[in-house]
């Protein structure tokens, strides 16, 4: 059970989130260049990750935001969360 | 008293003596005692049988780390194999030793003894294969092994699971965590303390100590005093700490016993600064049949003496290669054990040490090689080290000191490194960490005096990580031992290699390691695969280092170039009642609707549908069958008038400057061309082109939306329309509010429904010309604000009537009374399948299965093909470009017009086909077509209206024909009126 | 001994959606003498504005006073981006004191509770379902999704320790 930081409410336990997989583009950035291989691979490929996985997690029970945050697999150490659209 | 028994001392309460008993005889014993202190208190000295080779054993510790006594408890009721030193005893208790049949001490099974050269290590790959492994299981498996399962699957035993957050969490009652939870007290923070004993003190119960000149236990008492004091700390006794996980999540399990029934509280803390002062336990030692009753770790025959006021044996001999026995046989003469002889490894002994014990005859360079004895040790054989003549000495009791292993499971838990010091023989942790502190002879501090400073040490950088900055304490006054040790890991000379036990509880002997070797599991991890070293219960805390020793000594290596294997959670067992929070608070969560306790009264048969929904299936009057009534509601429905609750339907407002935008990128079709009062069906994809969810949304103004789904996939389609808001098109302005449970529905459905909402009541003109199929109204129904919207998912005329839900049991008991003359009939979800079904509706699970598409099902109607974009428009056509047959939807009429239980059989074109062509997705009884009707989706099916294809039904095969999916008012007229 | 928990009651709830900005602009003019927003709970007599989200606001009264509420915004010309929806029937909210209030929070929640790290009123989970919690003084409010009412109220029965030590 992680500790999350929600950029509203503050750390909350993992409890509180759904699990959002792993950050990729935006659809609306990708969808528009992409030939149809591509557009597949984006839409199949569940993303890189490397030792430190770059993930969404909804805040499904507290405020709803979707908050990206970047943790190391190996320590569970996040080293940094926020909330990816600017409003 | 007896002479196992002290008159005074010790910290049971002789004024009330507990009856118990074990394999079958009564014993008794008092209060503070455990199961061990009780049998060694009344004289049981044999109290086990080995796990292979069934022979005789006793108590060997005083702890967690018990390698040989294991019990079951209450007749088999309470699950799991118990260490007798882990039983609280109480009044009543009824323990059984887990193997030895009829009993430990008489065990038919013993003659096994003599079969022990055919059952080494993994025995079980190379012997008893012929015929078949089968064969021997189940006796093998008798033989050895650990208590039966319980015969009880319900169970008296309590559960509960609670969460707590702390700052400082102090895991170890001991000198070393009560001197860390006194600094982080005393500067105000909130420490919670954890002791797997019924009282705190660690260590200090066990021995006779000295702080600032007085016995340790007064300033136990103080520091006790004074942490009780704060009103923010807690200290849990009787709770173990069995895992570190991550962000300093630390799982307590807290037990406790009362006479027939146990309970055990799982604990999740998650603490900012966690002290592990978990102590360290000591080791035994390899030498021939050093597993006899009556062999115990020396610091387990002190305990029993100074804690439990035992006498385990009255003639001891302690074989030791450190100095911490020294002090023990001190403590042994003061209850009356007299210590025949130390037999110490090392060539000299620190004078200091020896002077504690000015009586004994200490035999340095020497070593225990064999001992003496049948149902217990009556002797030992003792050489020099280098070599030469034995000696034999006669004891009741010997205890063993191979030096100590600091308890370094939950620290290596948490990921942080260990090394294996040279100077004290040991693992201990190694490096820091911002998160977790050690201290104490967990950290491989030995004396007490470093001990209690450590403690302090700790305290201070704990609360300093919790932003406060303590007083600083100083260490009391306190015995500074000292401690040295030579490792030694068995005789270098002639030994009895197969009687030489390396793991008492898993019955390894140096042969099994050496076996191991010589077939090349040479590595420390395949040596404990191989051998089951270090795999049983006590996960080989009194051996596992002996096992790295043993293998450097065949080897020829450094023991610290043999690693160590990892340790995982739990540190202890835990009850699968405490692990699955067996606790009555944690129940399925279920929801009802306000018309749920009416369904109840009118004979429903309630059904756990989607999202948690609790629904009615049918309403069976008396003397019905389940189809009779189904066919009795469907009919209501065709013919008359029926009503459903529709309450648990998803429901969204949707509103903002892109509302319209947004729906017209989530939906297949547009929306963006409703105007206000007026809906549409819609289908939604998911980006990979599969079906999400359908379901119709209405314009309830400019910019402003009202979206329903299906009731299982509405908390998936809430996800997925935030996510898509949060993350792929932040700049797009759309509010959504979950209305689900604000505007509850009853529908009326059926010819007669305009008729019905007339009598009903409303201020809204329900005339078709004013109120069409698709639309949605405001105003008031029988009194109440309303929103009414014409969709129907029976296929008739319909009228979904919103209202808020406090006013729905209201409306539903008013509808009833006043549609009498209507002969208004309550229907349930099995009726909707049937009616949607006759109308080929899509139903999500049925005909939605993740292979088809929207044009497969006939709905390409529903395809935008004039939108530039909508979520999954591109995989569609990129899944549909593969040229690959397709299956759609059809309907069959099955050549027997009874068949109606044929749901999801697979269809074929001739008898030898090895390759379905589909499968049926639905199949029911028709009351409009009188007979059973069926969906499928089949290859090309379109095209192949008409034509015979052969379902396949279990052995058999069943013609049918092929048709257009819709057994009902294709054109929709009904449900348009 | 601890107070029983109360069967579920309802409460006139606003759900708001907007920037803060036009929070401030539209819906605080509404209570006078508020401070501007930055989380928490802010109590006007009866009502409760809180925040519980970036964007989000629930304001909250008797539910005797609903229509007073309602009432305050009912001629306002929200402009399309202020979202203000009546969602009091969707709420269910169950109240609960007494000396044994925080074992019986530890077994429902996983947000920590203690005073210093709570503000007054949050969205957060108990019983794994989604719930708004709040504080005052010496009582907890929790407030689900009315369709969890009946299981609620069964699982609240049984929510003191289940056993002695």
């Amino acid at each position: 059970m992680l500790v999350i930081n929600c950029p509203f409410c503050g750390p909350r336990d993992e409890r509180e989130f759904d699990y959002g997989g792993l950050a990729k583009a935006p659809r609306s950035k990708v969808e528009r260049v992409a030939s149809n291989s591509e557009w597949t691979a984006y839409l199949l490929h569940p993303g890189d990750q490397g030792r430190i996985a770059d993930e969404y997690w909804w805040h499904a029970r507290g405020c709803g935001e979707w908050v990206r945050v970047r943790r190391d697999t190996t320590t569970h150490r996040i080293e940094q969360s926020e909330v990816e659209s600017d409003r | 008293m007896s002479v196992h028994r002290l008159n005074q001392g010790g910290c049971i309460d002789r004024k009330q003596p507990l009856q118990f008993d074990f394999d079958g005889r009564s014993y008794s014993g008092f209060q503070g005692d455990t199961l061990a202190s009780a049998l060694l208190g009344a004289g049981v000295r044999l109290t086990a049988r080995s796990f292979k080779y069934h022979r005789p054993r006793g108590i060997v510790s005083s702890g967690v780390e018990e390698p040989s006594s294991y019990v079951h408890l209450r007749k088999g009721r309470e699950s799991g194999s118990e260490p007798v030193t882990r039983v609280e005893l109480v009044d009543g208790l009824s323990a059984r030793s887990v193997r030895g049949w009829p009993s430990a001490s008489f065990d038919v099974a013993a003659a096994v003894q003599f079969l022990s050269p055919l059952i080494p290590a993994s025995f079980y790959y190379k012997t008893f294969m012929w015929p078949g492994w089968r064969l021997y299981e189940p006796a093998i498996r008798n033989m050895a092994g650990l208590a039966p399962a319980p015969i009880d699957v319900a169970t008296d035993d309590c559960f509960e699971a609670r969460d707590r957050h702390c700052d400082v969490l102090v895991i170890g009652g001991g000198p070393a965590g009560l001197s860390a939870a006194l600094v982080a007290a005393r500067a105000g923070l909130d420490v919670l303390v954890v002791d797997q004993e019924p009282m705190v003190g660690g260590a200090l119960l066990a021995r006779n100590l000295h702080i600032e000149s007085a016995p340790a236990s007064h300033w136990l008492d103080t520091v006790v005093a004074e942490l009780t004091g704060f009103s923010r700390v807690e200290v849990l006794t009787g709770t173990v700490a069995w895992a570190h996980r991550e962000h300093n999540l630390v799982m307590l399990a807290e037990n406790k016993r009362s006479p027939g029934v146990s309970m055990q509280r799982i604990w999740r803390v998650r603490a900012q600064q966690v002290v592990l002062a978990t102590g360290a336990n000591e080791r035994l030692l390899v030498f021939a049949n050093n597993d006899r009753p009556g062999i115990m770790l020396a610091s387990a025959i002190q305990a029993y003496a100074i804690r439990y006021a035992v006498r385990a044996g009255r003639r001891a001999v302690l074989f030791t290669t450190n100095d911490s026995v020294y002090q023990c046989a001190r403590d042994l003469h003061d209850v009356g054990i007299e210590t025949a002889a130390i037999i110490d490894v090392r060539d000299t002994v620190p004078p200091v040490v020896q002077a504690l014990v000015p009586g004994v005859k200490v035999m340095a360079a020497h070593e225990v090689y064999n001992t003496n004895g049948g149902r217990e040790i009556s002797g030992v054989l003792v050489r020099p080290v280098k070599g030469g003549p034995t000696t034999r000495i006669g004891c009741d009791l010997l205890g063993l000191s191979g030096g100590w292993n600091p308890a370094i499971q939950l620290w290596s838990q948490a990921r942080l490194p260990t090394r294996y010091c040279r100077r004290l023989a040991t693992l201990v942790p190694e490096g820091t960490s911002s998160k977790v502190a050690v201290a104490g002879a967990c950290n491989g501090r030995m004396a007490l005096r470093e001990v209690i400073s450590d403690g302090l040490q700790a305290g201070l950088e704990a609360a300093r990580r919790c932003g406060q900055e303590p007083d600083a304490m100083s260490c009391p006054e306190c015995e500074s031992d000292s401690y040295t040790i030579e490792p030694y890991w068995h005789s270098g000379n002639d030994l009895r290699a197969d009687k030489a036990f390396v793991d008492l509880l898993h019955d390894v002997t140096l042969r099994d390691i050496h076996l191991a070797i010589s077939e090349g599991f040479a590595e420390i991890e395949h040596v404990k695969r191989y051998t089951t070293a270090g795999m049983a219960l006590d996960q080989g805390r009194t051996g596992n280092l002996n096992v790295a020793g043993a293998v450097a000594m065949r080897r020829d290596m450094e023991v610290a170039a043999i690693g160590t294997t990892t340790f995982r959670p739990p540190t202890v067992p835990v009850r699968f009642g405490g692990l699955g929070q067996f606790d009555g608070l944690k129940i399925l969560p279920y929801r009802t609707t306000p018309v749920t306790p009416w369904h109840r009264n009118h004979n429903a048969v309630m059904y756990e549908a989607g999202a948690r929904w609790r629904r009615p299936g049918y309403y069976p009057q008396a003397g019905e069958s389940m189809q009779g009534c189904i066919n009795r509601e469907a009919r209501a429905v065709r013919n008359g008038l029926g009503i459903y609750d529709g309450a648990p339907l998803g429901t969204f407002e949707i509103q903002g400057r892109d509302a319209s935008r947004f729906l017209d990128l989530v939906y297949t079709n547009v929306f963006s061309t409703l105007h206000t009062g007026q809906g549409r069906y819609g289908l939604m994809l998911t980006d990979d082109g599969l079906i999400l969810d359908d379901g119709v949304s209405f314009c309830l103004g400019r910019n402003r939306f009202l979206m329903s789904t299906s009731t299982a996939n509405a908390g998936l389609v809430r996800r997925h329309m935030k996510r898509l808001l949060a993350v792929d098109y932040p700049e797009l302005e759309v509010r959504i509010t979950d209305v689900t449970s604000v505007w509850m529905n009853a529908t009326l459905c059926g010819p007669l429904a305009r008729s019905a909402l007339e009598r009903i009541g409303t201020d809204i003109d329900i005339s078709p010309e004013a109120f069409p199929f698709m639309g949605i109204r405001h105003g008031i129904v029988a009194g109440f604000e309303a929103r009414v919207a014409r969709v129907s998912f029976t296929g008739e005329l319909s009228f979904e009537i919103n209202v808020r839900a406090r006013h729905l049991a209201e409306l539903w008991e008013h509808i009833f009374e006043v549609c009498r003359e209507f002969d208004i009939t309550p229907i349930g979800s099995e009726t909707s399948h049937v009616l949607r079904v006759e109308k080929g509706f899509l139903s999500l699970g049925h005909e939605v299965d993740g292979t088809v598409d929207a044009f497969d099902l006939g709905m390409g109607w529903a395809m935008a093909s004039g939108k530039p974009d909508f979520i999954g428009k591109r995989a569609v056509s990129i899944r549909r470009s593969g040229g690959r047959c397709r299956r759609e939807l059809v309907g069959l009429w099955t050549e027997d017009p009874a068949r109606v239980d044929i749901e999801g059989a697979p269809l074929v074109e001739s008898r030898d086909s090895k390759r379905s062509v589909g499968h049926v997705t639905a199949s029911v009884w028709s009351v409009v077509q009188e007979r059973a009707i069926a969906l499928a989706l089949l290859e090309n099916g379109r095209q192949r209206h008409d034509e015979v294809i052969l379902i396949r039904d279990g052995s058999g095969l069943l013609k049918s024909r092929v048709t257009a999916p819709c057994f009902h008012d294709p054109k929709g007229k009904l449900l348009r009126s | 001994m601890a107070t029983t928990a109360s069967s579920g009651y309802m409460k006139a709830v606003l759900d708001c959606k907007c920037s803060a900005a036009e929070f401030d602009r539209w819906i605080r003019p509404a209570f006078p003498d508020t401070a501007p927003s930055s989380g928490g709970i802010t109590i006007v007599g009866t009502t409760e504005i809180i925040h519980v989200g970036r964007e989000h606001w629930l304001v909250c009264a008797p539910l005797s006073e609903e229509a007073n509420l309602i009432g305050r915004f009912r001629k306002l010309e929200l402009p399309d981006s202020v979202s203000l929806v009546e969602v009091s029937d969707s709420l269910r909210f169950f109240s609960f004191g007494g000396s044994d209030l925080y074992e019986r929070l530890s077994r429902m929640t996983s947000l920590d509770v203690r005073n210093m790290h709570m503000p007054g009123a949050t969205l957060t989970e108990a019983f794994g379902l989604k719930v708004l919690l709040v504080r005052r003084l010496d009582q907890f409010e929790l407030g689900f999704d009315s369709s969890y009412a009946r299981m609620i109220e069964e699982v609240l029965k049984n929510s003191g320790s289940s056993f002695d030590w």
